[in-house]
């Protein structure tokens, strides 16, 4: 499949299950004010009292991670959750279902997409594959990783009378910021 | 005997109870429908069958050598820095869990669903040897806050409802919103939940599957609390059947799709995480539970219950399950595959009598996502309850009478005359008033009608008949054929009309039919009442009548009967090597009226089109549709023969009759009945067709207390009227 159909695929399978999902090129996101993320990207109307990331993202978003003044939690804890965003980087997208898929081998990390009730998750659209095979060939070639998730959508669940809750023990929101090569274009 | 006594105090009481619980049946059958419909949905872009194929394969090759793949899976796991055990007993496996906890000094456990923890009954233990284990699935702790276990695999609360969650989420926090905010009382439940996961040192989960090629154990939820509680705490334990493992990653990725369809209708579940390694410091152990699993690995019936991924399908699209849930339908394992694998683990006393809650519809094989001949092994295991206990007096002395042929026979000439006085028109009973106010015969007669046996049976009316010779109306394909008719037992005695509906029908289209005067009952009212000595005894019977006959065709207007002698027998004559080559041929030879003509008559389009475009509703005979797949046929005839309008009914599934089932529960009985008969009223059709005279007898014995739709017939009465 060619690369543009496995990025429609992947947003429209990511939005059936329930995440936003963002288009914004690389450079843009790589010189981004915290302003510019939050108001012109994400559409916040307020800023989190924290953002919560991983190390990948310090690694490969450095000017991101430094102008959110984004941290890696030592300690994993309810209060430093209560009001943070959690910001990961996903290896890879799924176009077949919409998932990302993250892996982590600290509990540090893993808690970045598990603990906060608001998860933004950064996916370069070169990294969207088409099924589930392939993503979980990914976790083939790579022995030394631990654990992946793929995550498909908020936490929910339908346990009183099949009503639908969202965000039940995990995220109620995810975000997804799909970062194209594209120059123009800045938010999709 | 004394522990028969005991259960059946046991599930009577929790039989009556679920009765009355509108709650439950409420939310289930809600949730049966939208489930139907949002699965097919959700299976639009995957080809199911193919699906199925594959991951039954996988799971089949897992069966064949299960000490190999095992072996492997461990020696994966263990490269991981993962410790894996063995535990042969419900006992052990609970014995290995308090000693990692001890371990470790950890009182409290916190708990992602796990069946196999249910299924050793943990809880109870930790809780018998001072330690606490806390289940962090929303709808399994409000269950267990209410001292219940679940009654469905992957909806355990469905029983209960908001009002019932607002209080129990009160009771344990102290607080909670109004239960009309169920969101709001699921965000206060949550809280709750999440301070256990901070404090415990011990998290434990089933596995949905061990992925032997790397050693990996798969968890799917949709809330995240399996994440949660392998992350947290620092010492993490698996508890999974031996039967769990599954060969590569790609062989995962096909379970996953069938899975999340399956259970939920879902592409993916939206957290489905696969853990090779436990995150820095912290531990993993793998306790591998057989309980029970080898004797039904070494056991061929049952074998292929080991495929099982826990999907709850077979309990969603189950029609009794609907009405009694999953406390009375099942003993842990609910659903089907509760009433096949209960015995495994919790011996055959468990399952006695909610095995016999099974109408043999074989609507969850259909579903299945990895094809377990669910009814089949159901009934095999009703063979064995029946083989240990006996079957219930009044059943014994009906097989009894009908299986000797001449005493069958006394017996119907006798109820026809001693029914004479209370008979109505169309050989219809009704209880008298002062009778029915007696709860039990309230119970079977409040609702419906019976049928009584004809005056004359249909082998007497052939007799008569017989010598019209066939008068060839119309050209067909059958013309000239010999056709040999199996009329079924009942029909013969009670609905002769159906049967000489299909001989008219034959004639018209030029075929001789005879009628061999020794056949009687291919022996299906004994092997669903599990009495597999008798039913072999009458089908043999059968077989050397029907074989005898040297006819072109053998067919019947009972397609229970049909499916009996194409797919029961060769089951029932597993071990039988002759006989069951015997039945190999008879299924060839036999063919359900309905298939006759529609793939041998060579009919032209429009044949007996009256011109009326009458508007009719097909009520699928249930073995008609999962076992003998005739699905076009019916339809075909009615359309582009008979030039009907047939208006599809919302709902496929059971009629409620099935067999004893009836008799033996007439609330489920009825209240399948009902909601069938809904089902049928929203179609607006007049006419509703079918081709198996127990379901045409069910329905039409509620008929005459339903607004709408006139009549009840069988296909080979409709084509009939149309001759004239
Ligand atoms: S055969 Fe029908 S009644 Fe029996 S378990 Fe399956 S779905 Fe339920
Ligand atoms: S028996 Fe089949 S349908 Fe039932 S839970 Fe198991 S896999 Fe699902």
């Amino acid at each position: 499949m060619e690369r543009q159909e496995l990025r429609v695929e992947f947003e429209a399978s990511a939005r059936r299950a329930g995440m936003r999902v963002i288009a914004v090129s690389r450079a843009t996101l790589t010189s981004a004010s915290k302003q510019l993320f939050e108001q012109r990207i994400l559409g916040f109307e307020e800023s989190p009292a924290r953002y919560l990331a991983t190390p990948t993202v310090r690694e490969q978003y450095p000017g991101l991670f430094s102008c959110l003044d984004a941290r890696i939690v030592e300690t994993p804890s309810e209060e430093v959750t209560t009001q943070a965003v959690g910001l990961c980087v996903a290896m890879l997208g799924i176009a077949e279902t919409g998932s990302v898929l993250l892996a982590g081998e600290q509990v540090q990390e893993r808690f970045v997409w598990l603990g906060p009730r608001h998860v933004i998750v950064l996916l370069p659209e070169t990294a969207i594959v088409a099924t589930l095979e392939d993503g979980l060939y990914w976790f083939t070639q790579h022995r030394e990783t631990g654990a992946v998730t793929l995550l498909t959508g908020p936490s929910r669940t339908s346990d009183v009378e099949r009503i639908l809750t969202v965000g039940v023990q995990g995220a109620e929101e995810v975000d997804v910021v799909l970062l194209t090569s594209e120059e123009e274009g800045e938010v999709g | 005997m004394a522990e028969t006594q005991r259960s059946e105090q046991r599930f009577l009481p929790r039989y009556r109870t679920a009765l009355k619980n509108r709650q439950q049946q409420e939310n289930l059958l809600q949730f049966q429908r939208a489930w139907a419909r949002d699965r097919e949905a959700a299976f639009a872009d995957q080809q199911f069958g193919e699906l199925r194929t594959r991951l039954t394969a996988a799971k089949n090759q897992i069966l064949d050598d299960l000490d190999g793949w095992l072996k492997r899976f461990e020696d994966a796991a263990r490269a991981n820095g993962v410790t894996v055990t063995h535990a042969r007993s419900a006992r052990d496996a609970c014995e290995q869990v308090l000693t990692i906890c001890q371990q470790v000094g950890a009182r409290h456990v916190i708990k992602s669903k796990s069946m196999v923890s249910e299924e050793i009954e943990l809880n109870h233990f930790l809780a018998a040897h001072g330690g606490t284990a806390i289940e962090s699935d929303l709808g399994e702790w409000l269950v267990q806050l209410a001292g219940e276990r679940p009654s469905h695999m992957v909806l355990p609360f469905i029983h209960k409802n908001r009002r019932q969650a607002a209080d129990l989420v009160r009771q344990a926090t102290g607080s909670a919103p109004d239960h009309s905010d169920v969101p709001a009382v699921v965000h206060r439940a949550r809280d709750a939940i999440r301070e256990h996961f901070w404090s415990a040192t011990v998290g434990l989960t089933g596995a949905n599957a061990l992925v032997v090629e790397d050693g990996s154990v798969l968890l799917v939820t949709n809330e995240g609390n399996a994440d949660l509680t392998v992350t947290l705490p620092q010492v993490h334990i698996v508890l999974a059947g031996i039967e769990k493992l599954i060969p590569t990653l790609a062989d995962a990725a096909v379970q996953l799709r069938l899975l999340a369809r399956s259970a939920t209708a879902q592409r993916l579940t939206v957290y489905t995480t696969f853990i090779r390694r436990p995150p820095a410091h912290h531990r993993l152990h793998i306790i591998l539970v057989d309980n029970g699993r080898r004797n039904m690995l070494a056991d061929r019936r049952y074998r292929a219950a080991l495929r099982c991924i826990r999907c709850g399908a077979c309990a969603d699209t189950c029609p009794p399950y609907q009405v009694v849930g999953g406390h009375v339908f099942g003993h842990i394992y609910s659903g089907a595959i509760g009433l096949v694998v209960t015995p495994a683990h919790h011996g055959l006393a468990a399952d006695a009598d909610p095995q016999s809650l099974c109408v043999s519809c074989h609507a969850c094989q259909t579903v299945c996502p990895v094809n377990i001949p669910l009814p089949q092994q159901i009934l095999d295991r009703r063979s064995e309850v029946v083989a240990s206990q006996g079957m219930p007096l009044t059943l014994r002395a009906m097989i009894e009478v009908w299986k000797r042929p001449s005493a069958f026979d006394r017996a119907m000439r006798a109820a026809a005359l001693g029914s004479g006085p209370l008979r109505k028109a169309g050989n219809w009973v009704d209880l008298p008033a002062g009778m029915s106010s007696l709860p039990m015969l309230n119970a079977q007669a409040s609702w419906r009608s019976f049928s009584a046996p004809a005056a004359q049976p249909f082998r007497e009316l052939f007799l008569t008949r017989g010598r019209r010779q066939s008068d060839g109306r119309f050209d067909s394909a059958l013309s000239g054929k010999r056709i040999a008719l199996f009329a079924q037992c009942l029909t013969d005695r009670f609905w002769p009309e159906q049967a000489a509906a299909v001989t008219d029908v034959l004639r018209a289209l030029g075929a001789e039919i005879v009628f061999p005067e020794r056949q009687h009952c291919c022996g299906l009212p004994a092997l669903d009442a599990g009495d597999y000595v008798s039913a072999r005894e009458m089908a043999c019977q059968t077989l050397e009548v029907l074989e005898a006959t040297g006819a072109d065709f053998i067919v019947s207007g009972a397609s229970s009967c049909v499916a009996l002698l194409k797919h029961d027998l060769l089951h029932l004559f597993e071990d039988v090597p002759v006989w069951r080559h015997r039945a190999e041929r008879m299924g060839q030879r036999i063919h359900s009226f309905t298939q006759l003509i529609a793939e041998e008559a060579g009919l032209p389009h429009g044949i007996w089109d009256n011109g009326r475009h009458e508007l009719v509703t097909y009520h699928d005979f249930c073995q008609s549709r999962h076992v003998l797949h005739e699905l076009d046929a019916p339809r075909s005839i009615l359309t582009a023969l008979l030039g009907c309008q047939v208006v599809e009914l919302p709902e496929v599934m059971c009629c409620g009759f099935g067999g004893a089932r009836s008799g033996l529960y007439p609330e489920v009985s009825r209240a399948i009945g009902t909601r069938k008969w809904e089902s049928i009223r929203q179609t607006g059709a007049l006419t509703v067709v079918t081709d198996n005279p127990g379901c045409i007898a069910h329905l039409r014995s509620m008929l005459h207390r339903q607004r709408g739709p006139e009549r009840v017939l069988h296909l080979a009465e409709l084509v009939a009227e149309r001759l004239v």
